[in-house]
Parts: C-alpha cells; sequence; structure tokens
C-alpha cells in the first residue's frame, strides 16, 4: 500500500516536472538562438545579453561529434513551423546552405556598417573569425625545418606518420577542401588529399584532435583551426602556431555568421541579439574568450596567440566554396572512405 | 485489453517515427527513382560494408569468448561463493562508448611510454587492433550478463551426471559448451548488431565504416531519402541478426524453463591451462572495471573540481535524470506487451520489435520532430515530452529483448498462477498489477536498469528534440571534449559512472531479494 503511494506521488512529481520545464511566463520576452558555437564560448555571451537587454534566451547548442546531423538538420525538419529566431553558426558553409533553401530572412543588423560586404550579405553577418592554420610541437620540431605551407603535409623532410589534419569530409577541414577545389580545380584539390592519405598522414576525427595528437608530442605537427590552436597555447603545451602560406594562397579565413530565420517568432527579439551579436564590443569578447582570433573589421585587433602582423588571407568568395563543398565532399568520399 | 493499449503506444511512440522516415523517403524515390541505387551497395561501399562487417564480426567473436570466460571463472572459481559479485561485472554496461575510449587512449598512452621507458611520445593510437580493443571493453558487460544468464540457467541434474562418467574439463565441452552456445550466439548477434551501427569508436581511431557513411551522407546531402537508402543494407544486415537473437534467445529460455542456480554450487576442477585462462580473463574484466574508474578519477584533478563540474552542469544532470527515469518507467510496460506477440505466429511484431533498433539514431530523431512538430502546442514542444519520447523509442526494444529471455523463463508455476488470477480477479488491471507485474518483476527491473542507462548517454536522437533551453548532460560532456576541458569532462564522466553504477546496485540488489522471495 505504501509502496503504490510513493510510486504514484514519484509519478505525479515526474510529470509535473516534464509538464512545468515546458511553461514559461506569459509576457517576458524570449528569443529561441540555434547555436554550433561552442556551448563554452556561447552560454557567457548570451547570458551577458539576458542581463542587459532583458530578454531570455533560450539557446540550443551543437555538438562536433554529431557530424552535422543536429541542429541544421533540425532548422531544415522545422521549416515549416520554425522553433529558433536566431542561427548563430561557428562557421559560414552550413549558413550559406540554409539560405539555398530558402530558411533564412534578410535582416542587416544596425551594428555591421563597419564589416566589409565580403563578410555579410542581405541574409547573413559575419561575427568574428577563425582561420586554418599550422600547429607545430616545439619540442619535437626545430625551428630551422619549422613548416610554413599546408602542401609541406606532403614534404618528404618530415614523417608523415607525425603529421595530421582532420577529416576532410566534416566540419572546418571540409570547407577547407572545397576552398582549395574553388581555387585550385576540383581534380588538383582531391589529388592533394589523396597523397595525404597515401603517404599515411594520420587523418584525426576532428581539429580538436589534432591540437591533442600535437600538444602531446603524438604527432609533430597537424592542420587546425585557430581556435583550437590558441587554446593549447593558452594552457601552455609546447605549441607554436603557424599561419600557412603567407607568401602563397594565404590562409583560408572561417568567419562565424549570425542569421534571422525565415518566420522567427520573435522577431524584434531576434533582431536585438543579432544586433548584440554583430557589434563591435561582443566580437571583442568572443576574441578575448577564444572563440574567434580575428576580427572581421579593417584594423580590428585580433587575438594574442595570433603573430603580430597582418594576416593574409586567401582570396576566394564564400560563395565559391559553398558552391564547390557537395561536389568536394562527394569526391573525397571516394578517397577516405575506403 | 490493456496490452493492447500498450502496443498501440509502442506504434506511435516507437514505430511512427520511423514511419515517418520511410514516408519521406517514398516521394523521393517517385521524383528521383534513379536514388535506388544506392540500396545496392557496390564498388568502395560494398567494400566499405565489408570491412565493416569484418570489424564487427571480430568484436563480436572475441567479445562473447571473453563473456563465456568471465562467466565461467564468476561462476566455478572461488568468486562463485558469493553470487551477488558476478552481477556487478555489469556496472560499466551503460558507459558510453566515448568514455570508453577517453579512458583506453589514456590508459595505454600511459602504458606504452611506461613499459618502453622512452621520453618521446608513440604515434596516435589507430587502426583495426585499438579499435576492436575499445569495442571489447565497451560491450564485455553485455557478453558477460548473457553468458551468466546461460550458465545460471544450465539443468545441474544433467551437468551432475555427465560429471560422474567424464572430467570436469571434457563435461565443459561435450555439456556445458553446447547447452549454453545458443545463448552465447544470442549474445554475440546482438555484440554484432551494436559494433555494426556503432560509428563513434572506429572513426576515433581512423576507421572508416559503413555507419560513417552514412553520416557523411548527411553531412553532404542533408537529405533524408538519400540517408535511408544508404542505411538499408546495414539495416538489413542487422536486423537479421537480431531476428537470429531473439529466436535464439526465446527457443533457448524455453528449454531451460526452470532457473536453476545450481551451476555455480558444483566444485568443479579445472585442468591448469583452462584456470590460467580464466584467471586472465579476471584481469581482463577487473580491467576494465577499473580502468575508467582509475582513469576518471585521476584525471578529474580534486574533489572539488569534481563539484564545480556536477554543480556547473546541474540543470543538464537534471535534465538526462528526468528523462532517462521516465523512459525507464515507460518502457518496460510497452517491451512487456510487445515480447508477449513474439512468436512465429506474428512476423510482422517481430520486425516491429527489431527495426527501431537498428534504426540510425538521428533518423528517429527526425522523424519524431517530423511526427509532432507541425501539430503539437508549444508547451508540449518547450517540455520534456519530445526527449522521453525519443528515448522511449530508441531502447524499448533493448528493453523487449530483456522481456523476451523473462517471458521464456516463466515456469509452470507462473502460468498456473496467472491463470487462478484470470478466474478470479475483480478486473484485469488489478490482476495485472498483483500478479503479471510481480512476476515479471526482475524483468522489470532489468529493463528499466538497462533503458535508464542506455537514456543517461543518448545524443544523436536528443540533440533534434531538445526544448530551447534545456541540454543533456551528453550534450555538455561533448562540447567539453570538444573544447579540451579535460578535468570538466572527467568529472562529468565520473558522475555518469556513479549514476550507472548505482542504477545497477539497485537492480542486482532489487532481483536478488525478488529471487530470494520466490525461492523461499
Amino acid at each position: 500500500m505504501i509502496c503504490t503511494h510513493i510510486n504514484r506521488t514519484l509519478l505525479l512529481t515526474l510529470v509535473a516536472l516534464i509538464l512545468s520545464l515546458g511553461c514559461n511566463g506569459p509576457s517576458a520576452p524570449i528569443v529561441v538562438v540555434y547555436t554550433s558555437v561552442d556551448q563554452v564560448y556561447s552560454e557567457p555571451i548570451l547570458k551577458h545579453f539576458a542581463e542587459i537587454s532583458g530578454v531570455t534566451v533560450k539557446p540550443v547548442f551543437d555538438v562536433e561529434a554529431a557530424k552535422t546531423t543536429g541542429l541544421v538538420q533540425r532548422l531544415i525538419t522545422e521549416a515549416g513551423r520554425p522553433r529558433a529566431d536566431v542561427f548563430w553558426n561557428g562557421e559560414f558553409a552550413q549558413t550559406l546552405m540554409l539560405a539555398e533553401r530558402g530558411l533564412l530572412e534578410a535582416y542587416r543588423p544596425s551594428t555591421s556598417h563597419d564589416i566589409p560586404e565580403a563578410m555579410k550579405s542581405s541574409l547573413w553577418t559575419a561575427v568574428g573569425c577563425r582561420a586554418r592554420v599550422l600547429l607545430v610541437n616545439t619540442n619535437l620540431v626545430d625551428d630551422e625545418v619549422m613548416p610554413s605551407t599546408v602542401a609541406e603535409l606532403l614534404a618528404p623532410r618530415f614523417d608523415s606518420k607525425r603529421l595530421g589534419f582532420a577529416n576532410p569530409l566534416f566540419g572546418t577541414t571540409a570547407t577547407h577542401a572545397a576552398a582549395l577545389a574553388a581555387i585550385m580545380g576540383q581534380h588538383t584539390a582531391s589529388g592533394f588529399f589523396q597523397d595525404l592519405i597515401d603517404n599515411g598522414v594520420h587523418m584525426a576525427d576532428g581539429n580538436s584532435s589534432v591540437r591533442d595528437l600535437v600538444a602531446s608530442g603524438r604527432l609533430h605537427w597537424g592542420l587546425t583551426d585557430t581556435d583550437d590552436a590558441c587554446q593549447a597555447i593558452n594552457r601552455g603545451d609546447p605549441v607554436r602556431l603557424v599561419v600557412p602560406d603567407q607568401d602563397g594562397i594565404g590562409t583560408l579565413l572561417i568567419p562565424g555568421t549570425v542569421a534571422l530565420i525565415n518566420g522567427a517568432t520573435h522577431p524584434r527579439e531576434a533582431h536585438v541579439l543579432i544586433d548584440y551579436l554583430v557589434s563591435k564590443e561582443t566580437e571583442e569578447l568572443l576574441i578575448a574568450s577564444g572563440c574567434v582570433q580575428l576580427s572581421v573589421r579593417p584594423g580590428g585587433k585580433n587575438a594574442a596567440c595570433l603573430p603580430d602582423r597582418p594576416i593574409s588571407a586567401m582570396d576566394v568568395d564564400f560563395n565559391a566554396v559553398f558552391a564547390e563543398l557537395e561536389s568536394s565532399r562527394r569526391s573525397l568520399l571516394d578517397i577516405v572512405h575506403r | 485489453m490493456m496490452a493492447h493499449a500498450l502496443r498501440l503506444v509502442y506504434l506511435v511512440l516507437v514505430i511512427a517515427p520511423v514511419a515517418v522516415i520511410i514516408g519521406a523517403t517514398i516521394p523521393a524515390i517517385i521524383s528521383d527513382p534513379g536514388i535506388l541505387n544506392l540500396l545496392l551497395p557496390s564498388g568502395r561501399r560494398f567494400d566499405l560494408l565489408i570491412h565493416s562487417l569484418t570489424l564487427a564480426s571480430l568484436t563480436a567473436l572475441i567479445t562473447t569468448g571473453f563473456g563465456f570466460l568471465v562467466a565461467l571463472a564468476l561462476t566455478t572459481g572461488r568468486l562463485s561463493r558469493w553470487p551477488s559479485l558476478r552481477w556487478f561485472s555489469l556496472v560499466l554496461a551503460a558507459l558510453p562508448p566515448y568514455v570508453h575510449v577517453l579512458v583506453w587512449t589514456q590508459a595505454l598512452a600511459w602504458l606504452t611510454t611506461t613499459v618502453s621507458q622512452q621520453p618521446l611520445q608513440p604515434p596516435p593510437l589507430q587502426g583495426l587492433a585499438i579499435a576492436v580493443w575499445v569495442e571489447i571493453m565497451a560491450w564485455l558487460p553485455l557478453a558477460t550478463a548473457l553468458a551468466l544468464i546461460a550458465l545460471v540457467m544450465l539443468p545441474r541434474e544433467t551437468i551432475e551426471t555427465a560429471r560422474t562418467y567424464r572430467r570436469d574439463f571434457a563435461v565443459l565441452t561435450r555439456i556445458v559448451l553446447p547447452l549454453a552456445a545458443p545463448m552465447l550466439m544470442g549474445a554475440g548477434c546482438l555484440i554484432f548488431v551494436l559494433a555494426l551501427t556503432n560509428y563513434e569508436v572506429p572513426s576515433l581511431f581512423s576507421i572508416t565504416t559503413y555507419s560513417l557513411e552514412i553520416f557523411a551522407e548527411f553531412s553532404t546531402s542533408h537529405e533524408v531519402a538519400r540517408v535511408a537508402l544508404i542505411a538499408v543494407p546495414l539495416l538489413t544486415i542487422a536486423s537479421i541478426a537480431l531476428a537470429g537473437m531473439l529466436m535464439v534467445i526465446r527457443r533457448y529460455s524455453r528449454i531451460s524453463s526452470q532457473l536453476n542456480s545450481g551451476f555455480g554450487a558444483i566444485e568443479w576442477e579445472w585442468p591448469p591451462a583452462l584456470n590460467t585462462t580464466l584467471i586472465i580473463a579476471l584481469f581482463v574484466l577487473a580491467a576494465q572495471i577499473f580502468a575508467p574508474f582509475l582513469i576518471l578519477i585521476l584525471g578529474s584533478g580534486s574533489i572539488h573540481s569534481v563539484a564545480t563540474s556536477v554543480a556547473e552542469a546541474r540543470p543538464e544532470i537534471i535534465f538526462s535524470l528526468i528523462v532517462a527515469i521516465s523512459a525507464a518507467m515507460l518502457a518496460p510496460p510497452l517491451a512487456h506487451a510487445v515480447s508477449r506477440r513474439l512468436d512465429s505466429a506474428h512476423i510482422l511484431w517481430w520486425a516491429l520489435a527489431i527495426l527501431p533498433i537498428v534504426v540510425p539514431a538521428p533518423l528517429v530523431g527526425i522523424g519524431m520532430l517530423k511526427l509532432v512538430n507541425a501539430w503539437a502546442p508549444l508547451w508540449l514542444l518547450d517540455s520534456l515530452t519530445l526527449p522521453i519520447a525519443v528515448a522511449v523509442a530508441r531502447f524499448t526494444p533493448f528493453a523487449i529483448l530483456v522481456f523476451s529471455a523473462g517471458l521464456g523463463s516463466q515456469n509452470s508455476d507462473d502460468r498456473d498462477s496467472i491463470d487462478a488470477v484470470r478466474v478470479f480477479q475483480p478486473n484485469p488491471l488489478k490482476g495485472w498489477l498483483k500478479i503479471r507485474l510481480r512476476l515479471m518483476a526482475p524483468s522489470y527491473f532489468a529493463a528499466a536498469g538497462l533503458v535508464f542507462a542506455l537514456s543517461l548517454g543518448e545524443l544523436s536522437a536528443t540533440l533534434l528534440v531538445a526544448p530551447p533551453g534545456r541540454s543533456s548532460l551528453a550534450i555538455r560532456i561533448y562540447n567539453y571534449l570538444h573544447y579540451g576541458a579535460s578535468e570538466s569532462v572527467h568529472g562529468l564522466c565520473l558522475a555518469i559512472l556513479t549514476m550507472t553504477t548505482m542504477a545497477t546496485f539497485f537492480v542486482v540488489r532489487f532481483i536478488n531479494h525478488q529471487t530470494r522471495r520466490a525461492t523461499s
């Protein structure tokens, strides 16, 4: 009898908890943001916004391990009745894909006037920027043989089994491969990745794995993103960040992007949040926290972990990179998944 | 009536999301019949499938072998004096595979540098051997559990009679192994399916698999129909293996209808070589249990940092606990109702029980979202209803496997009690609650424990349905993993380990209590 009573109480408590979590105050302004920016970086920024604006922020975070089957697929599935108001993306390719599918609505943030045209469109605006870089273990690679280009992943002077890159089917390495295809042509770009695999260069699961393998000394150096590289530097690992191809094609920049969702249920609050995320002050906060390392504004201050000189960026249009993405991935599937 | 209602709920919660995906695939096929080519893996995809089958077969074979040896060591050696101890070999049963990767990568890195005494780190761990080892560690508790069930259910009289004629080792190879073989084959089939559908572990060791191909297609085209079609070959093979497993378990359970705990009471005398092998198996089990505890405790820094990580993740822990507890309460009745339909006359129910296990998790999430997003009220979408629903959708079929073994093992006394209740019960609900539910209590608790633990680590489907502003513990851990916050990851994994250990403890305690009551 007592047992039944306890069970009933437990059940009722659970049901009440499940449903009460779905109830909101009637008048509180709300904005729903889907973000693929790491929770450790995006959460404090969104909390700060909630404090200064009085708008309750309801975030949904993505994880890298879901291999982009997470939030982007959710946005596509919810298209008929969107739950998200804002999509804050850590890169640009998925944003362009959503734009192509008509899932974004035009909005020019009031704080974007000092951002160059290349870093914004009517549908999205850049929020800070990362770059593709080489992370080198300084205990294992001497200054005289320090690599300076991505192509040196194939240089015979290095032990290829001690070099690494992330799986080019996913994440920013997939974007990098598409950018190379846009510049050099699909055949040449695919050939480069074919050679990397044939030479036994280590293909890690993601950019953070490359970082950890280099930092621990299991790899001598590898290709990764500035956020991963700077984390290793900031935690005191024996590593150096090299911005590659500064005398050649330049390095690929990966701007974060923010966009208004088509049919957003809280458009006014969404505009306020987008204005906040795009602002110069937020960009400075994001750079200070390690979320992004480069300012998208001319003359903007970059992160301290980057070399104190201008960075030569790859001269490639983001739309061209996106246009190459699917064919590049299909081509790489034949190389990587054998 | 009650069972019909529960089966209807099963169809809505578990089958409907899968049906939605199938429904979304048909128009795509009509508009472009060419995509049907994806159904038949050829060229590179065929090679990849063969590669994945090899990896899964190897994992299943070795893990089942180890599981049997561990079970034999726990039931026939000195440890057999403490029967409760054997079930603690299952404490890591629900530890998500990514935690095993984290633990064994660190343990083997430490081992290689310490043993070789080289200051330099070896190259990254990669390849088939390490991937298979980590998969063995991940699925060993499951293999051990099923092998333990197989041994515990063996008829003591048959074995004792055989022992009067032949030595113990001959009895083991000629009587015990053939009798236990069907259940061991069942264990092998289940581990084969789990290994075949897992992409995380092989991918982290640079092994590409067919299941990763499915995710690559997601990233490339974002087309559910293409993904579903590419998944079909994997689903077909996995379904055949699971159907075989279910059939074996049901038939085997009927043969061994008297639960016999006498196997461990026999004083076995093994040859020295087998004794040594059993000791090695116990060492492997000890490593499987203690390495994660040790690595996670050492890696989490101090008690203060664990407490801080747990305190910061309190909302996510509450979210995950509510989802896991609710799923653990909802799934067993549904599984019980469906498992009663699993006989040769109901082939459709077999398919409905098996299919959801092998459908990739993101497709379950997308199916659920498509099912409710258009019409559900906002308060429902903002509650934890959908995360609970996807946990039930994904893990009820696993509970069906537990009930399949449990139902078959109901003895004739149990069936007499049920018949008596049918005559005297004031109403079917009271009869169900007072007798049937109590008879099936061990299966209910075992199924609930399994669903609780699996739900706690669920990631891919939850990501698609989590209400805005809410997040699960697994999502937080993956975010920290990417960030490289080692102490927080270790601390939170330790929290998961503690919760699953406690769940195992309560389930084992309850089953022991029920068994003692039944015996008395």
